[in-house]
């Protein structure tokens, strides 16, 4: 049997984030080979992603101060 | 903190959906964080701390007002997430996408937050939303479908 195999939007949302597993990532770019109607359903769910970092990143010029603390700030710890 | 403090205010931004909202939002995280100092430990990420505990604190605001109100919770139309500068074209389309943004359920814009904009993997921004990851996954797909309907623009708008 070679049933093409049904990806599932997760599927393909998660090849297009680099998180699909080897397996599925295989599958997905070797279904891409042949089957245009997957590289129609993955373009529609493509991104814009650097309008969208950008936009959020110009938001922290923005933001406010950060508001004055109690005393026991000091206790607060660092980043890590 | 404070370094941290612009990253949380925008995560408290995208919670509420409203920067005023986000204004109050973040603050009571500071508050809060502080209360809770001796639980963070030591060598772990502080930034991620504080997001979970910005949703913690979030998500029982929603309850206090729901039960103050007695009804659910008001749906976010006002697109507030952007602010007064100047019309440049850079901030006409920055304001834009945010409004697109900020338009999606609040589940997906939280996520679309924390991986397409903080960079969290997806095991990350599961543990800080403290969900599954598959339903990261799924919150992402519904926001990819949704954003990609909105801003993929034939005439070629943002991309």
């Amino acid at each position: 049997m070679n049933t093409p195999r049904a990806f599932s939007d997760e599927d393909l949302t998660a090849f297009l984030d680099g998180e699909a597993d080897a397996t599925l990532e295989a599958e997905i770019v070797a279904a891409l080979e042949t089957d245009e109607e997957l590289g129609a359903r993955m373009a529609g769910l493509e991104l814009p992603m650097d309008a969208i970092k950008g936009a959020f990143d110009s938001m922290l010029d923005t933001a406010p101060a950060m508001p004055a603390l109690p005393e026991t700030a000091s206790a607060m710890p660092q980043p890590a | 903190m404070g370094a941290i403090y612009p990253r949380l205010w925008r995560y408290a931004v995208a919670l509420t959906g409203r920067r005023d909202w986000g204004d109050d939002l973040a603050q009571t995280t500071c508050l809060r964080a502080l209360d809770k100092a001796d639980q963070f430990e030591v060598g772990t990420h502080l930034d991620r701390w504080m997001f979970r505990m910005c949703q913690r604190v979030w998500l029982n605001e929603l309850r206090s007002r729901k039960v103050r109100t007695g009804a659910g919770v008001m749906p976010v139309e006002e697109i507030d997430i952007s602010d007064n500068s100047p019309d440049t074209e850079v901030n006409i389309m920055a304001r834009q996408v945010l409004s697109h943004v900020n338009a999606l359920p609040e589940a997906q814009r939280q996520s679309v937050l924390l991986v397409y904009v903080e960079g969290f993997s997806y095991k990350e921004a599961a543990e800080i939303m403290e969900i599954p990851v598959g339903t990261v996954m799924s919150r992402l797909a519904g926001a990819r479908k949704k954003l990609n309907m909105i801003m993929a623009d034939p005439a070629g708008g943002q991309t």
